[in-house]
């Protein structure tokens, strides 16, 4: 049994329209030896079940930027799990995050997601058919990832993460995907984007839309990115949110 | 009998050889290789004469297909192994840390892994390479590419990584073909040596062979490659342990492909 631990509302949030997240932390026991951990969002004061998201932080951890759109999707109605692949740690720079990164076992990652799906499944307060899973960089990539494994997953948003080209590897996948990259990303190609979209397309799976900007490098939503090689494009972050809340909102609520 | 009597007589026609200078000659060149509709550039450097020679397919880090991996490629031709690194990248290679991660995290697994095969696909229909006989290396991302090739592909016959991506679950690994060769440092922050062992206790317990999980001490991720020297991002180099993880990778690949 996963222990609760749950937080004063408030202490990661900013005062909004909309009722302050509570906090609850849970170490996500999938019998690999060490025990997963998130962080979960949601606002109290809403009584009927709703949706709810699994995210996915990129190569530098758990952030403040990620808590923070945690947060934001929470107010927007979402269950929101943050998990945190790092147990706790976050990369300082660049080098970091790859050192980091690179060595996370792919099965830890895995199992990880899926304790997250089963914490969020088990929330009175969760739609169980309304469970998405939204990630950024390696989240993002991860996100896919779980979502081919995991048929509870109804809605996937990659933004800048790893694709798939080949389509036997999306055969498993039940959820419709939205992808948001930069143009200027140097290690996601505009001819791997297409690939995807061709591979999606042959496995019979749902593109809800794959939203390139060009003036934007890898990791734009993130201003503080060290990877965007590009001063934030404040527009394309803008619509790059619109195009997320408008999938999910079509996809995961009723 | 018979067998034994010429082993040894092999063994003695072969001494003067080994005793003598051992590098073959090596040439080098750029090719390519089909992989799915594309033609994918790589780097080959053979021994001269007819062989038939094992053969190894060389993976590079997350800079790209760099000089550092043609000259390990041209060293192991020295040692007489027919080496061939794809370009995984397709065209780019960098220097900077920034666009490397870039590269590594934006690289679609599943073309990587076709290129690879594509790579042992090459080199088994070569005339030159014995194609019972072939083996692959890689270093830090391709470290991790070099298990996933040996998972994915039975042809590849011996496994040696260098401070690569691990796999810990025992089930995950058992269609693993190869030996396996583990080169990592005490000092990764990322691969700790706690995941270096379950690695190892997941290889042993899913019954493959292992040929040895070395864990140099004072040293940390990349620490064969001499340009993380003292002044870089990535100061790993220890001149000590690479040059021990060389004598274990050449020992490894001429037993487990030469049969020495």
């Amino acid at each position: 049994m996963p222990v609760l631990l749950l937080l004063l509302a408030g202490c990661a949030s900013k005062p909004g329209v909309n009722q302050p997240a509570a906090v609850i932390a849970t170490p996500l026991d999938h019998g690999l030896g060490a025990k997963g951990r998130g962080i979960l969002y949601h606002r109290p004061a809403d009584q009927s079940p709703r949706p709810a998201l699994v995210l996915i932080h990129g190569d530098r951890g758990l952030t403040d930027w990620e808590k923070e759109q945690a947060q934001r999707l929470a107010e927007k109605g979402y269950v929101v799990l943050a998990v945190d692949l790092y147990r706790g740690k976050t990369a300082a720079n660049v080098m970091d995050a790859h050192v980091m990164g690179r060595a996370l076992p792919e099965e830890r990652v895995m199992a990880d997601l899926k304790a997250a799906v089963d914490f969020l499944a088990a929330q009175r307060s969760v739609r169980r058919e309304a469970i998405g899973a939204i990630g950024w960089d390696v989240g993002g990539e991860y996100a896919l990832d779980a979502a081919t494994r995991d048929r509870r997953v109804r809605a996937v948003v990659v933004c800048y993460g790893r694709l798939k080209t080949d389509p036997r590897l999306l055969d498993s996948l039940r959820a419709p995907v939205l992808g948001v990259f930069g143009g200027k990303d140097e290690g996601i190609s505009p001819q791997t984007i297409e690939r995807f979209e061709a591979a999606m397309r042959q496995a019979g799976k749902r593109v809800a839309g794959l939203h390139v900007y060009p003036t934007c490098g890898h990791g734009f939503m993130d201003p503080s990115s060290p990877e965007g090689g590009a001063p934030p494009d404040k527009k394309a972050i803008a619509d790059a949110w619109d195009k997320i809340e408008s999938f999910l909102a079509a996809d995961l609520k009723p | 009998m018979m067998r034994t009597a010429l082993g040894c007589w092999t063994a003695v026609l072969f001494l003067p050889l080994a005793a003598g200078p051992a590098a073959a000659k090596v040439k080098t060149m750029e090719t390519t290789i089909k992989s799915g509709g594309e033609e994918v550039k790589a780097f080959l450097a053979e021994p001269e004469g007819k062989g038939p020679f094992p053969a190894i397919v060389v993976i590079q880090e997350w800079w790209g297909l760099n000089d550092w991996i043609k000259k390990n490629a041209e060293r192991l031709a020295a040692k007489s192994y027919v080496c061939l690194a794809p370009d995984l990248y397709h065209g780019k290679v960098t220097d900077d840390p920034a666009v490397a991660g870039q590269l590594a995290k934006g690289l679609p697994h599943d073309r990587a892994l076709g290129d690879l095969k594509a790579a042992v696909n090459k080199l088994a229909h070569m005339e030159n390479v014995s194609k019972d006989e072939i083996g692959v290396i890689g270093w830090c991302m391709g470290g991790g590419y070099a298990l996933q090739l040996a998972l994915n592909d039975k042809r590849v016959k011996a496994c040696a990584m260098c401070y690569g991506r691990v796999v810990t679950a025992a089930d995950d690994l058992k269609p693993l073909n190869a030996t396996v060769l583990g080169i990592f440092g005490e000092e990764d922050r990322g691969i700790k040596p706690e995941d270096v062992r379950k690695f190892e206790a997941a290889l042993k317990e899913a019954g493959k062979e292992v040929a040895g999980i070395h864990i140099y001490k004072n040293a940390g991720h990349g620490f064969m490659r001499p340009s993380n020297g003292p002044d870089k991002e990535n100061p790993a180099y220890n001149e000590e342990g690479a040059k021990d993880a060389w004598k274990q990778i050449d020992t490894f690949f001429a037993k487990t492909l030469k049969g020495k």
